[in-house]
């Protein structure tokens, strides 16, 4: 039985790997069609050389920084509450977000942006995106960060307030030294699935605020483009490396 | 020395007070009512600080999920506007037209399609978590082969099918210049190719959950089954199967919700001839304008949502608030 | 003497439930005080409201004679060596006893540091962190850190439980040293009588959240107030109201010539326990009665016709 799961791991872990691996392979192809033609580097300079890509490259960079930033802020201090005190409606709100389909989650806000700016002078764009990346990563955060903090031994906060530490001073010293990991974990991941979204982005995305992903949906949509090819391994190793950085920061 | 000098105490104490504590009952009683009138309830003095570390999720989640949520609850019971927009009077009717055959052709279609997906992911995630579970010291590495991709950009890895699979792809090309086809097959945009782009996007969900569980399995179970003239295969459906239920459940429900709600993989893998709710409501949303009718639609994906999770729960399992669903 | 804490009627109820009824004790200066009791009976509980980690439902607790109910933990200078130690994993020894003098605010503390950890017998380990050391040695740290702020009481919890049992006996007798010589209270939470009797100056017994009773070792153990007490503390042979402790048992092939209280019986069972024996005798009125004896007081078989004897003297009378 065990040769017999050899084998069809074998085979699993091709179905899961090999699409990518055949379209990183493509993307050295010298002709534009799924027609080998010999190796060339040429697509990845037509990447390069592409200022709307660049600048959506750049935008999506943007906006995975600020929400990364800001919902680990806000998931590790609110992780940390949890923690110490149970907030039922939170979590089953948190847990809900988390589980929510995309689509949902994007026309919601959508409504409610559109709701908002009848009192607001302003109008889709970066922020809206930012605020929409932070929004649904916050659940992710909290999970990673708290499994965390399950790991630690709530003594260790008395003890440091039992020898005259201040409950900041207590999370700042004893706690927080030891969450960093997690902490790190979680905002790595918060960067990639910031950087990678489609759905929710191109709902609340402005006319200035084209990402990536809406740059690759577009091209896909109109046909095979051996530039794609090109993207998509440079952020298929670029993420893939980020997340296995990750992984490891979780175990650690 | 110590544990003989216990034993008695043990019992004693387990005897001797309960017969007082009958006696005083009443006593106690009223002396703990007494208590609790005096006892200006005291707030611990470290709640103001888990408070200030609690507010800015609270505002944030108030904002921008429970806020967005709760409009689109109430444009979903408003008409449409002349331009789009939403307006009075109250209507059930967007509800109801939900019911509508145009309409109830695609939820149907969404359930069928999720729930081939979640089958397929289960008969081909099980054997692959059940290797990993045995593969000993490399687990962790195998276990990592199959979170990978699942990281690497959703969008990237659809793409990645359109290249293979559209009619100019790399396995019509291939086909057609070996001579096997004439004509290239139509390998996208149907059924199949939505269940195999949610297949593939979805099996990490599937496998995490079974490999937690088949990894905690008590492996002399099974040195028991065989010695109990079991053979491997029998041993697998008898015991392992068995057991392997709560992740079974578990692996279901995560790959389900999503599948249900998908979006961008029938768009792409089905280019529009296969519609599923997602994709309906993205419609109302942009080309049709139709609010009221989107949020509608989107209110009840999210009922069948909790629904499931609801009753998972209710199964077993899911209760355990910060347990990683991910 | 100086009274350094004191208990007044102080509850604790969770839930409703009473954990701890008004317990009234005081704890004189310098003397090491055990709390003692089965598991669940409060006595952890009491020690995390002298910490401040709970609050008292009724009742107050003075520190110096100072209320201190509404006092949170970091204001009260109390400190608490904890069950499981609580060293912080990512400092080292050194930063781990430097931590509450930094709370304080304290500046040239290094010589304070380096004499704990002297007195604890520490020196040369203080950039280990807690993962590289033995659990005595962690216990060290953890006693050293309590110490280095010079409390005016030093709370233990379960101190010897977490050790190897070979390393308890020696441990305790280092404690109570350790506790001579800097002079501090000690307030010590314990479910091991043995532990209680052999190293405290004074005992405190609880039960389901009350206080039996309080005083020094011998006294309690000798002239135990209640039936709960003498049997948490040892094994007791009921005879009526009057109990007599295994060890005070005399067992006799012959008649005893001393005027003492006399039963006759059998030897019903005897058990080997390296440093004695234990006899089971069935007396010919039926009772059953348990003694202790050195196995140089002669050779028991079972079925052998003893005399079983005693002192009035070493009676416990309720």
């Amino acid at each position: 039985m065990n040769r017999a799961l050899g084998l069809y791991a074998i085979a699993a872990y091709s179905f899961l790997h090999l699409p990518l691996l055949v379209l990183s392979v493509f993307s050295f192809n010298a002709s534009r069609f799924t027609r080998w033609e010999g190796w060339s580097l040429k697509w990845y300079s037509a990447m390069a050389a592409d200022a709307a890509l660049m600048e959506a490259a750049a935008n999506s960079v943007i906006i995975a920084l600020a929400a990364t930033v800001g919902a680990t802020l806000v998931g590790t201090l609110c992780a940390y509450g949890l923690w110490k005190r149970r907030v039922a409606w939170l979590t089953g709100s948190l847990y809900l977000s988390l589980v929510s389909p995309e689509i949902v989650t994007g026309v919601a806000l959508l409504a409610f942006y559109q709701w908002a700016f009848r009192f607001l002078d302003v109008q889709l764009g970066m922020h809206t995106v930012v605020l929409a990346h932070v929004s649904f990563s916050l659940a992710y955060v909290v999970v990673v960060v708290l499994s965390r903090l399950r790991t630690l031994d709530p003594v260790l906060e008395e003890a440091a307030m039992d020898l005259g530490a201040t409950p900041w001073w207590a999370f700042y010293r004893v706690t927080l030294p030891q969450l960093l990991p997690g902490v790190a974990a979680a905002a790595l991941l918060v960067f990639t699935i910031s950087f990678d979204d489609y759905v929710i982005t191109s709902l609340v995305a402005g006319v200035d605020s084209e990402t990536l992903p809406m740059l690759i949906y577009s091209t896909a949509r109109r046909g095979a483009s051996p530039v794609l090819n090109a993207i998509s391994t440079v952020l298929v190793v670029g993420l893939g490396g980020l997340i296995l950085f990750a992984e490891r920061l979780r175990e650690a | 020395m110590k544990s003989r000098s216990n034993r008695r105490p043990k019992n004693a104490a387990q005897t001797a007070p309960s017969r007082s504590r009958l006696g005083n009952g009443f006593a106690l009683l009223s002396r703990a009512r007494q208590q609790a009138v005096l006892s200006v309830a005291k707030p611990a003095p470290l709640a103001a600080s888990v408070t200030a570390f609690l507010s800015p999720a609270v505002v944030l989640q108030l904002l921008l999920f429970v806020a967005p949520m709760l409009i689109i609850a109430g444009y979903s019971v408003l008409s449409r506007g002349a331009y789009g927009g939403v307006e009075s009077p109250w209507t059930i009717e967007n509800y109801q037209r939900l019911l509508d055959p145009l309409y109830g052709v695609i939820l149907l279609r969404s359930v069928w399609l999720a729930a081939v997906s979640t089958l397929l992911c289960l008969v081909l995630g099980f054997p692959l978590a059940l290797f990993i579970a045995r593969s000993g010291r490399r687990k962790n590495f195998y276990l990592q082969l199959v979170i990978m991709p699942f990281w690497t950009s959703f969008l990237i890895r659809t793409y990645a099918w359109l290249f293979l699979l559209r009619d100019t792809g790399l396995l019509n090309t291939v086909l057609q210049a070996t001579g096997m086809i004439s004509e290239p097959l139509p390998l996208l945009y149907n059924d199949g190719a939505v269940v195999l782009g949610l297949v593939y996007g979805y099996l990490p969900f599937m496998v995490l959950p079974l490999y937690a569980t088949l990894e905690r399995l008590d492996p002399s179970l099974l040195e028991a089954a065989a010695d109990l003239g079991a053979t491997p295969w029998v041993a697998l459906w008898r015991i392992v199967l068995p057991l392997c239920r709560p992740g079974i459940l578990a692996g279901a429900i995560l790959v389900f919700i999503p599948c249900l709600g998908a979006y961008l993989t029938p768009d792409l893998m089905g280019g529009g001839k296969t519609i599923m709710i997602g994709n309906l409501v993205q419609n109302q949303f942009t080309t049709a304008r139709d609010w009221p009718f989107g949020s509608a639609i989107s209110l009840a994906l999210m009922a069948l949502v909790m629904l499931l999770l609801m009753g998972a729960a209710r199964r077993k399992g899911l209760e355990g608030e910060g347990e990683p669903l991910l | 003497m100086e009274t350094v804490l004191e208990l007044r009627g102080v509850s604790k109820e969770f839930g409703g439930a009473p954990v701890v009824d008004n317990v009234s004790l005081s704890i004189a200066r310098g003397e090491l005080h055990a709390l003692c009791g089965p598991s669940g009976c409060g006595k952890t509980t009491l020690l995390r409201m002298v910490a401040g980690f709970e609050t008292p439902t009724a009742g107050e607790i003075y520190l110096n004679g100072r209320a201190i109910n509404q006092e949170p933990p970091y204001r009260r200078n109390v400190t608490t060596v904890f069950q499981n130690y609580a060293l912080f994993p990512h400092m080292t020894v050194q930063a781990n006893v430097e931590f509450g003098l930094k709370q304080k605010g304290l500046r040239d503390f290094g010589e304070r540091v380096r004499q704990v950890l002297e007195l604890v017998q520490l020196t040369g380990l203080e950039h280990r962190r807690p993962d590289q050391l033995s659990g005595g040695q962690r216990q060290r740290v953890a006693i050293a850190r309590a110490l280095a702020l010079e409390p005016d009481v030093l709370m233990l919890d379960e101190p010897l439980s977490a050790l190897d049992p070979n390393l308890r006996k020696q441990v305790r007798q280092e404690l109570k040293a350790l506790q001579r010589r800097v002079g501090i209270t000690f307030l010590m939470v314990t479910h091991d009588q043995e532990e209680a009797l052999s190293l405290s100056d004074r005992i405190t017994v609880l039960d389901r959240g009350q206080l039996q009773q309080t005083g020094a070792p011998q006294q309690v153990y000798l002239q135990p107030s209640n039936r709960f007490v003498a049997d948490f503390l040892g094994t007791v042979n009921w005879m009526g109201s009057i109990g007599v402790r295994p060890e005070a048992m005399r067992v006799s092939h012959e008649r005893p010539v001393h005027d003492a209280q006399v039963r006759t019986g059998r030897v019903a069972a005897t058990t080997f326990l390296g440093d004695a024996i234990q006899l089971e005798t069935l007396l010919d009125t039926g009772e059953r009665l348990t003694a202790q004896v050195s196995r140089l007081n002669g050779a028991f078989q079972n079925g052998d016709a003893v005399h079983v004897w005693w002192h009035s003297s070493d009676e416990i009378t309720l």
